[in-house]
């Protein structure tokens, strides 16, 4: 696949898609449901499963941090108030919040990922750093909460 | 370089259209079965009724977010500050103050611990015919590491008693610790 600037910015739009997809149609016909909410782990959650099917289908992906930063923002801004999710006042609040874990993570992942083992277990590689970054940012919200 | 950022605003642009379409075309069917699920709720919580009627409530309680009248008795809709956020709740109260059903809408305590709140039946049903002296610590058991969710579910419920039975707001059955 050729290397793309928005690639993880575009996964990470589809990854949220997805999700606020889902979320639409729980809340649609099982109302009495418990949505997750939209916190600081779960952006994580979302944030890795782009990282990760970017590094699955581009190796050494290249990055811009400021597009990364804008369009992160700009997604988990706008997509929540589509889907319903999020009014106009919370929306920008969760747009710079996402923004800034979604950087975050990847700057950590992609350092992470690029140091560990290489050749035939780089595919490992991969899913270990995800694990590790997710059990990481859960501890870490355990002890700041 | 301006395909990649065409194609980045464009995918972002294609979800929003899809989600807003989505949302808007889903919203009447959402809204009919939200009111189907909230009355046949309201009937669970308070055996006997078999219609609501919305009533506006105008007290001082900060806890009650709304009430429904039924023909023995009331449940009331209650919001109070948990461990980690909001805890919604409906609770049925019978015209003579007797709690006859609770049930916990939204919630976000900590899994394993407050969580636990929403499904322990041993918990929820100490609450069940409790006249508004529900005391966490007295005749109340907590739930094991959720002292503070199991006061804010006592401080709901003593509130909805306490509207129903016309008891003094001021008392300590709404003071935040229960």
């Amino acid at each position: 696949m050729k290397k793309n600037l928005f690639l993880a910015n575009i996964l990470l739009i589809g990854v949220l898609f997805v999700v606020l997809l889902t979320g639409i149609l729980v809340r649609t016909f099982a109302p009495a449901a418990m949505l997750p909410p939209l916190n600081i782990p779960n952006m994580v959650v979302v944030s890795l499963v782009a990282l990760l099917a970017e590094a699955l289908l581009v190796q050494d992906a290249k990055r811009c941090w400021i597009i990364i930063a804008v369009m992160s923002a700009v997604s988990f801004a706008l997509l929540p108030l589509m889907a319903g999710f999020a009014c106009v006042h919370t929306a920008w609040k969760l747009g710079l919040v996402g923004g800034a874990v979604f950087t975050l993570t990847a700057a950590v992942f992609t350092s992470v990922s690029q140091r560990l083992a290489s050749g035939p277990r780089a595919k490992a590689a991969l899913f270990v750093t995800t694990l590790g970054i997710y059990l990481a940012a859960q501890c870490f919200m355990g002890i700041i909460l | 370089m301006l395909k990649s950022v065409l194609s980045g605003v464009l995918a972002l642009m294609l979800a929003a259209v899809l989600l807003l379409g989505a949302y808007n075309g889903l919203l009447p069917i959402r809204q009919e079965r939200e009111v189907a699920e909230l009355n046949a709720k309201l009937q669970t919580l308070l055996p006997g009724s078999s219609s609501f009627e919305p009533e506006e409530y105008t007290g001082e309680d900060a806890n009650i977010q709304a009430v429904y009248k039924a023909e023995n008795g009331y449940v009331v809709y209650t919001v109070t500050d948990g461990y980690a956020g909001k805890i919604a709740m409906l609770i049925g109260v019978s015209s003579e103050g007797y709690v006859t059903g609770l049930q916990i809408r939204q919630m976000n305590e900590t899994y394993g611990l407050g969580a636990e709140a929403k499904t322990d039946v041993d918990f929820l049903k100490q609450f069940l015919w409790t006249e508004g002296d529900a005391a966490v610590g007295e005749n109340v058991d907590a739930l094991t590491g959720a002292t503070v969710t199991s006061k804010a579910v006592a401080r709901s419920v003593n509130s909805a008693v306490a509207f129903v039975t016309g008891a003094d707001i001021s008392s300590g059955a709404t003071s935040w610790g229960g």
